[in-house]
Parts: structure tokens; C-alpha cells; sequence
């Protein structure tokens, strides 16, 4: 029964996106953003020792209120510390979904505020390569090298963030995201610094975006 | 006009707290010695010092190192812990012509990175403890991690 009225769902959902894409007004589906954040490649021109990352998102627009979305990204640190000399290297994917909620949905403006959250997951390896440890009391040297350590951390982020149009379907935007760490691990050698997709710290940490979106409009406007 | 200061008030309204966001960063622990402590106990589980002078030694092969220099009224000592040996030993000189106490602590040592802006440290798990017995009865092992937390790792129990 239950895979019935899944099948029976699934059904639905394709008819109303094909509604939609046909211009029917009936449909809750507006549209579809595809969009890609360029605060991961400005970051590293302002701060130094910075780690990157490269994301690309797609959100559905429903009824213009509700927008779930998918986000799709590569996370990269390759650096020397200053202070200490420390080398920390990884690179790998992360995922994140969620939805968000546009505040402003009756409002005919150009833009819109909104609050969503996201659940993020990512599994990499990270390398660490530091000068040795000398000991000052036995007067012994302790190498400091972790070679493709395996980790793996889920989070949530809880997001406030704007979008508006600044050409026909072009939209620019940011959000603020607060994370938080649901599960980190295994630890070994102290933990991973830079997480793929969620930052440095270990506690709750804040995050920003700024994306650059295209919107495909499914809903004809009438003449 | 409305339009486009409308986009403008939206898209810097969020910069604001990006810039709060610029100027966050990472605190590093405030103790960075990483150390192990020992208490002393009578045999009712109190609390105890010795009121004599106490010295203890940390043994070596260029020779033994004081960590603990004639202190009276001595109730715990923080030791350190060899970075590259596996067991270390701890050496108690009594006041008083007494005969010392060997205390001998088995341990792994943990490099770990605390983070790239806070550099990196040799914590320690403590694996078996043992001693000699002239005055120490027993030892009693708390708390194996020896980090920047400074916690009681060894119960001293004497006699």
C-alpha cells in the first residue's frame, strides 16, 4: 500500500512539474534557482592561510514560499601556517539539504528575505605535516606527520539570508549560517581543523555565502 | 528608483553581519603545559600532604630532572611525561634519611594538532602505574588522558 501511494506521489509530483513547465498556474512549482556561491573564492584573497571552497545549489520554488534545496560542494585547504609552520591539507565533497522559507512571499518586490536550515555531510581525509615536537624535559624530537587521516561530520545549519533580482532572472544574494556539529569522528591526532563544507572550530561556527543565481521561471506571465 | 534601492537596502543588509563575521577568530587554550598530576591519600580515601620536605625526580639518562624541590606540605605534584619513551620514572626523596619511593608510569604518547593557529602537543594516555612499597601502598590511576586539562590522573595511596 505504502508503495503504491509513494508511486502514486511520485506521480503527482511529475505531472504538477510538467504543469508547471507548460505554464499552468494551478502548479505550486514556480521555478527553479541554479546558483553558485563566490564567497568560498574571495575569501582567500582578504585572509591569509585561508582554505576554499567551490558550491553549486539548486532550490525549487514553491508557491514562492517554500524553497527546498540541494547543495553540492568542494571544500580545499592547502596551507602553511604562519605562526607555527603547520601544513594542512584536504580536499573533498560535501552535500547539504534542506529548505528555506521566504518571509516575504506576498510581497511583489524584487527580492525577498529568508530563514531555512540545512543538514551538511561530509567524509574526507586530511593530511598534517608539522615541525617536530621536542620534548623539554628528556630533550627528545617527536615527528608531528599524519598522513590521509579518515574523518567524517555531520551538522546542521540553521540559515537568515536575502535574494534579489538585479537583471530578468538574474539574482545576487547572502546568508548568514550558524553551525553546528551533530557528529565528528574518528578523532585521532586531535581532530580535523578545516571540515569540508563546514569551516574551523569545533563548536558553533558562523558561515556566509554569496551567491550568484539564474532562475528558470516555469510560470508564464499573461499578457 | 524604489526598485533598485530596495535591492540595495537587501543585499548590504547582511553585510553588516558578514563583516562581524570577518572579524571572528580562534581562541587557543590559555594553559598549553601539558602535565600530569598524582594527589596523596591515606587509606580512607582523604585527602592528604606530607609534612615533611618532599622532593621528586624525574629519572633521565643526562641525569635526573626536579620536578618537585623540598616542598612541605606537598598534597600533589604535577610531572611530566616523556614524549618518545614508553615508561617514565618518578623518584621520591623523603625528608628525614628516609628510603625514596619509585613510582613507574607506562604510557602512549598522543601527537595532536590543537589547530593550525594554535599549534600542536604531546598529550599522553596512561596505560599501568606502579611502585615500590616502602611508604606507598597502592596507586590508583583517575584519569588516563594527560592533556591541558590538569585533572588528577593518580591517586597516591599510602600507608
Amino acid at each position: 500500500m505504502s508503495i503504491m501511494m509513494n508511486a502514486r506521489t511520485f506521480k503527482l509530483f511529475i505531472v504538477s512539474l510538467f504543469m508547471a513547465s507548460a505554464g499552468y498556474a494551478a502548479s505550486p512549482f514556480r521555478g527553479i534557482f541554479l546558483s553558485t556561491d563566490v564567497f568560498g573564492y574571495i575569501y582567500p584573497v582578504f585572509v591569509k592561510d585561508a582554505y576554499m571552497s567551490s558550491e553549486v545549489s539548486a532550490t525549487v520554488d514553491i508557491n514562492n514560499r517554500f524553497l527546498p534545496t540541494v547543495e553540492v560542494g568542494i571544500g580545499h585547504a592547502d596551507m602553511v601556517s604562519q605562526l607555527y609552520s603547520i601544513g594542512y591539507r584536504t580536499r573533498a565533497p560535501y552535500y547539504r539539504v534542506g529548505m528555506d522559507y521566504n518571509m516575504q512571499y506576498e510581497s511583489d518586490n524584487p527580492g525577498y528575505i529568508y530563514l531555512g536550515a540545512r543538514v551538511g555531510y561530509t567524509s574526507f581525509d586530511y593530511s598534517v605535516d608539522a615541525p617536530p615536537l621536542v620534548d623539554p624535559v628528556w630533550g627528545d624530537e617527536a615527528p608531528v606527520q599524519f598522513t590521509d587521516v579518515p574523518c567524517r561530520a555531520v551538522w546542521a545549519e540553521a540559515v537568515a539570508g536575502v535574494r534579489a533580482e538585479v537583471a530578468k532572472n538574474v539574482y545576487m544574494g547572502w546568508s548568514l549560517r550558524y553551525k553546528y556539529p551533530l557528529h565528528l569522528g574518528p578523532i585521532s591526532h586531535g581532530g580535523p581543523w578545516y571540515i569540508p563544507g563546514f569551516g574551523v572550530g569545533r563548536g558553533g561556527v558562523l558561515g556566509a555565502t554569496y551567491t550568484i543565481s539564474y532562475y528558470f521561471n516555469f510560470v508564464r506571465k499573461r499578457p | 528608483m524604489p526598485r533598485f534601492r530596495y535591492i540595495a537596502r537587501l543585499l548590504c543588509a547582511l553585510l553588516v553581519g558578514a563583516g562581524l563575521f570577518a572579524c571572528s577568530g580562534e581562541d587557543c587554550p590559555i594553559n598549553n603545559v601539558v602535565q600530569g598530576k598524582l594527589a596523596f591519600y591515606n587509606q580512607h580515601g582523604e585527602s592528604v600532604s606530607y609534612a615533611d620536605s618532599l622532593t621528586v625526580r624525574v629519572v633521565r639518562p643526562q641525569g635526573d630532572s626536579v620536578v618537585l624541590n623540598r616542598k612541605v606540605y606537598a598534597s600533589e605534584v604535577l610531572f611530566p611525561l616523556s614524549y618518545v619513551h614508553g615508561t617514565d620514572t618518578l623518584i621520591f626523596d623523603y625528608s628525614g634519611g628516609r628510603v625514596p619511593d619509585s613510582l613507574f608510569i607506562s604510557h602512549t604518547n598522543r601527537p595532536t594538532l590543537v589547530s593550525v593557529d594554535c599549534g600542536t602537543a604531546m598529550f599522553h594516555t596512561i596505560t599501568s602505574v606502579g611502585s615500590t612499597h616502602h611508604y606507598i601502598d597502592t596507586l590508583v590511576i583517575k584519569s588516563s588522558d594527560v592533556n591541558y586539562d590538569e585533572r588528577e590522573n593518580i591517586q597516591v595511596i599510602y600507608r
